[in-house]
């Protein structure tokens, strides 16, 4: 069995397993992630850390969702 | 914010195959050894390891070889250090890191940058959309996180590894609508497989792979566009003419599409070893900028410092563990120890041979460079910054001679993937406007910090260094 992981994303409950990424969790309720400087919609697109393309708001951290495991009661915000 | 310091010998940077390779050669020769990795589970993007030990994955070979090299270097007593993301490095060594919220500096004696490949875009219209991503990407979702890049997938690019994520998705159970591969193959395959026959077996469970998915297969054709308003819906295709360029009067839509995985090979990670000023040279066929390291040691041009696997230039898996162990043994012997001259003569022909198989499959599959020429003149080039094609031809227009000069003109690559992402494409377009080659028109060059890092974490690694100053 894999151990789950209880957070809050835009408020939400969410369960999902541990071990994975903000990123796939976000990426698989939507592919939208932030917005540009221009206003224009981005989703992950390097999932290694490197285009900062998946970056959210975690606890008041902007961090990129890829290189960031999930955690118990992450507090995340989505699309800043 | 806090801070901590650690000691070695040698410290390896980056825990993939190069790394693992290299940590457990300069252990066995008796130095101690730090080796440290940005992801949260050792193994790299080719022996990643899946969150779940449940996972169908974690059966593949890739993925238990990437698990035995890890376990190999616990055994041996190599510090592993996850979640660990360098971002400075100064000679002699010191390197600035940030571990979670925790501020680290490592001090070493020697040095091995093993810090592995990153894709090598090439933007096209509408590549910003959500649910474009880079075929790594899905394979990272699919394989270490066991999420579906989408519902309706198309895999395009060119090049070997878009068979190895076809291949991935087969392994899922997952299916793909569509397979692009811009090259025609076939009978061109062959020769290379006479030479090396060993990797023939390897190559046709690819293929079987690819079958499994029951994707159409798209050979000698090109994404043009990715099409949609808030996010990807729709992929455009266009079939290469005689002269190599897509016929876009013959180009057609595959609709409901909601991920595009595309890919057209990696470039060289080389920001560490850049930073500390070692040699690199430019070459298409190993990805672009590479970093320059002796084929018997692993030595760059730097004292001290080394280079394996992808950083010296991309070769796969079977290169980067070959010359990690060349470094990991070079490195050792610049920290005093002994090294074994049988051993490397044999790693140097065995990193020969995997070398020129490599070089093979990258003749097949040329980097196509020039459909950076397909983007739009209102298409994205810097996706960080918003920066247009038109705004880059601009500045060119207007004087801007090289990649850097376009830079501060437009700033183009000064976003947050410091011109990573758009850097080789914004060469190439230098390039072919000004009529100069790729490696004139300049490199991404590395600065202070290397990645963004909280101003908190940068200030508590200069008080624990001794002297707190970084040039």
């Amino acid at each position: 069995m894999t151990e789950s992981v209880i957070l809050f994303v835009d408020g939400e409950q969410v369960r999902t397993a541990r071990g994975t990424t903000l990123a796939s969790l976000l990426h698989a309720r939507n592919a939208a992630l932030r917005t540009s400087p221009a206003g224009r919609p981005r989703g992950l697109y390097c999932g290694m850390g490197v285009c900062f393309e998946c970056m959210v708001r975690v606890d008041g951290e902007t961090v990129r969702s890829c290189v960031t495991q999930v955690r118990d009661d992450m507090r995340v915000e989505v699309g800043q | 914010m806090t801070g901590s310091s650690q000691k070695c010998e040698v410290l390896v940077i980056g825990a993939g195959p190069a790394g693992l390779a290299a940590a457990a050669a300069a252990r066995e020769a008796g130095a101690d050894v730090i080796c440290l990795d940005l992801f949260a589970r050792p193994g790299g993007q080719y022996g990643m390891q899946p969150a779940s030990p449940a996972s169908r994955f974690e059966a593949v070979s890739q993925v238990a070889e990437g698990r035995a090299a890890a376990a190999r270097c616990l055994e041996l007593g190599v510090k592993l250090l996850t979640e660990t993301e360098v971002f400075w490095a100064e000679p002699g060594f010191r390197v600035f890191a940030r571990q979670g919220q925790e501020a680290l500096v490592i001090e070493a004696n020697q040095m091995i940058v093993a810090s592995g490949a990153m894709e090598r875009p090439i933007p096209f219209d509408g590549w910003t959309l959500p649910g474009v991503m880079t075929a790594g990407a899905a394979q990272r979702l699919i394989k270490a996180n066991g999420t579906l890049p989408g519902n309706s997938t198309v895999l395009a690019g060119s090049g070997p590894f878009l068979f190895a994520v076809a291949d991935t998705f087969a392994k899922a159970g997952l299916r793909l609508r569509a397979y692009v591969e811009l090259q025609g193959l076939g009978s061109r395959l062959l020769p290379l497989f006479v030479r090396h026959p060993s990797r023939l077996k390897e190559a046709a469970g690819l293929l079987r792979g690819l079958r499994a998915t029951g994707a159409s297969l798209h050979r000698r054709h090109v994404v043009v566009e990715a099409l949609g308003g808030q996010r990807l819906e729709a992929v455009r295709l266009a079939p290469i003419g005689g002269d190599g360029k897509p016929q876009r009067s013959r180009s057609f839509t595959i609709d409901g599409v909601d991920s595009l995985c595309i890919g057209y090979g990696f470039q060289p990670v080389i920001d560490v070893t850049s930073a500390l000023g070692a040699e690199h040279r430019h070459d298409t066929l190993l990805g672009g900028w590479r970093c320059v390291a002796d084929p018997l040691t692993g030595a760059t041009s730097v004292a001290g410092l080394y280079a394996a696997g992808e950083t010296t230039g991309i070769g796969g898996a079977g290169p980067a563990r070959l010359s990690g162990r060349i470094a990991g043994l070079g490195a050792a012997a610049g920290a005093g120890k002994t090294a074994r001259a049988d051993e490397i003569a044999r790693l140097a022909r065995q990193l020969a041979d995997a070398r020129d198989f490599a070089q093979g499959l990258a003749r097949l599959f040329p980097f196509p460079g020039h459909l950076v020429d397909e983007l739009s003149p209102s298409g994205t080039l810097c996706r960080c910054e918003d920066v247009s094609r038109a705004d880059v031809e601009a500045a060119i227009d207007d004087g801007a001679g090289d990649a850097l000069a376009v830079k501060m003109w437009t700033r183009a690559g000064m976003g947050p993937c410091q011109g990573r992402i758009c850097g080789s494409s914004l060469a190439e377009l230098v390039a072919r406007r000004i009529g100069v080659s790729v490696a004139e028109a300049g490199c991404n060059r590395p600065h202070m910090p290397l990645r963004p890092v909280p101003l908190s974490i940068a200030g508590a690694a200069l008080a624990q260094a001794d002297g707190g100053c970084i040039r």
